[in-house]
């Protein structure tokens, strides 16, 4: 059968997440027309887009301007394409906007919505979803019945692959939505101590600190560490409901999905709720007081100590091997 | 006006049964994110008055899990609960709430961050599209004035404000405040209030959009997932750093 997929993209600063060219990989792999919805500022913006995308497989660019970061103008852009000509399969990487748009779509296109997704395959011409349950703890298989499969993919969960030989996309304009429903009205970011890029999304280093952190004043230390390794802070849940740090450095259920080459987990006890954003880090080393904690189920080395003195040694010992 | 709070009582180390749904034999208990939620419905009532609905889709034998949220001030608990709603994914869960809802009238409906399995953080979007309200997702603080909700919203890109017209549907980040705590008397009394009961005829549905018979989506294989390998665990006297060091270096990561 052929199929037809669209990635509904969000480019954030001009850019798009390597997890969003994963999931366009994914689309590429089990689809013979690959489009992309693509909402940019200015028309012009998409420009500098396109290459990157049929590097990865898309077929056919969607641009659309000036929408509001809200979902529901997305979503009538979505459901007026799909009424057009439709698609097998509307795909999405995980994100506050994303989401929304995906649970309104499921209810206007009648379709089922898969979320949490690691893997996306198509076994004897069903599509078949991956995805990790109950904190990752279990591996379940997902599917779809009738169409379109909507499926939101976890951040930073696929790698993109580029395609031996890059196609050209064609870009196609589409007109604003006309009716767009109820919706809420935004104003621009707070400047207040957001500075809004954690830049955990690309970093392969990540240094985490939880409530073990004792005071807002010992991220410093972390921040330290993370400068002499070349990585980025993230920090748990009770952190940021403290307001120690940003919300946009939060990993876990209610926060961002990382998968570094190496998360070390600072005073994190290591919920499941903070599980399910590290997990599939490549090396983890955990540091924390309590023997007990389970953030020592899932990692590869642990030290039972306080981080307040030991993190500034490692700080100390990496800068002195470096010779810096 | 009235605040209807949406919560899921889950079991508290959920598992899948045979058939890949949640394993609901293990008892079931609000989540912190659910009494977050009842919480915040709370502090909205006693500002402006009127009163707080908690509403689930539970199996019958689930529906004791609402008392805490009337013993912490909620007026109301009713319970969607029925056989023909056994089984149901995004989409029917959100036609059989969606129908209790209107049933219900609410000026301002609250749910917390993302129930305690399922984790899809989907479905006020999905009742936003089928009652026609606007949706205000990912709130930290909230305040309700002037038939408008207002809240301050944690998305990727930083904190913004954002607001909408009352009815609308309001989903909040994380445990945003501290839920209060019920006295004695109140859980006593609270064990004693009758719940309200809607049954999946009264919902004015058809079966075939609830339930597994409504839902889009299946579950066709769960299995444990793959563990990492064992861990070296060692205690820090003093030396630990050096340790840390080492092993980042044999793993190439410095």
């Amino acid at each position: 059968m052929t199929r037809r997929a669209l990635l509904v993209a969000e480019p954030r600063s001009g850019a798009l997440s390597a997890g969003q060219l994963g999931v366009l990989s994914a689309l590429a792999g089990v689809a013979q027309t690959v489009e992309v919805l693509l909402p940019v500022e200015a028309e012009g913006d998409a420009a500098g887009l396109t290459g990157v995308l049929g590097r990865y497989g898309a077929g056919v660019v969607r641009v659309v301007t000036g929408l509001p970061a809200t979902a529901a103008p997305r979503v009538a852009v979505v459901a007026a394409l799909h009424r057009e000509q439709p698609y097998d399969l509307v795909a999405f990487e995980n994100s506050s906007l994303s989401a929304d748009v995906a649970g309104a779509l499921a209810v206007r296109l009648g379709a089922g919505v898969c979320w949490d997704l690691v893997g996306l395959d198509d076994v004897a011409g069903e599509l078949v979803g991956r995805c990790l349950a109950l904190g990752d703890s279990t591996a379940v298989d997902v599917g779809w019945v009738g169409g379109p499969a909507l499926a939101l993919f976890r951040t930073a969960a696929l790698d993109a692959q580029e395609l031996p030989v890059a196609g050209t996309p064609e870009l196609v304009a589409v007109p604003p939505p006309v009716e767009v429903g109820p919706d809420v009205s935004v104003s621009e970011p707070d400047g207040a101590g957001e500075t809004g890029r954690s830049g955990l999304d690309t970093a392969e280093i990540v240094v985490a600190g939880g409530r073990g952190l004792g005071s807002a004043d010992n991220i410093a230390l972390l921040e330290e560490l993370a400068q002499v390794l070349g990585g980025a802070v993230a920090v748990s849940m009770p952190v940021v409901d403290r307001g120690w740090y940003p919300y946009a450095h939060q990993v876990g259920q209610t926060g961002r999905t990382v998968r570094p080459r190496l998360y070390l987990a600072c005073g994190i006890s290591g919920a499941v709720q903070h599980r399910v954003g590290m997990s599939h880090s490549g090396t983890v080393v955990a540091i924390n007081t309590d023997p007990q904690a389970p953030i020592f189920d899932v990692c590869d080395l642990g030290v039972v100590g306080d981080l307040t003195s030991l993190v500034p040694r490692i700080t100390a010992l990496v800068r002195e091997r470096s010779g810096a | 006006m009235r605040i209807v709070v949406c919560v899921k009582p889950v079991p508290p180390e959920p598992t899948l049964d045979d058939a890949g749904r949640l394993d609901r034999s293990g008892g079931a208990a609000l989540t912190g994110v659910d009494e977050s939620a009842v919480e915040t419905a709370l502090r909205v009532r006693d500002g402006v008055g009127g009163e707080v609905v908690v509403l689930a889709m539970v199996p019958p034998d689930a529906a004791d899990a609402l008392r805490p949220a009337l013993a912490m001030g909620a007026d109301r608990a009713v319970v969607v609960a029925g056989d023909a709603l056994a089984g149901a994914d995004l989409l029917a869960t959100s036609s059989a709430l969606a129908a209790a809802l209107r049933g219900l009238g609410p000026d301002l409906v609250v749910l917390g961050a993302a129930s305690g399995d399922g984790n899809g953080a989907l479905l006020w979007a999905a009742l936003g599209e089928r009652l026609g309200l606007p949706v205000l997702s990912r709130a930290v603080e909230v305040t309700v004035a002037d038939g408008r909700v207002r809240a301050t919203r944690q998305t990727e890109s930083g904190l913004h404000r954002a607001e909408a017209e009352l009815p609308a549907v309001l989903a909040l980040s994380g445990e945003v405040c501290v839920p209060r705590y019920p006295s004695f008397r109140d859980v006593i009394a609270a064990k004693k209030a009758v719940l309200e009961t809607v049954t999946p005829a009264e919902l004015g549905v058809p079966e075939s959009e609830l339930g597994a018979a409504g839902s889009r989506t299946r579950v066709l294989a769960a299995a444990p997932a793959p563990a990492r390998g064992e861990a070296e665990i060692i205690e820090d006297d003093g030396d630990a750093h050096e340790r840390v060091v080492d092993f980042l270096a044999q793993r190439r990561l410095l």
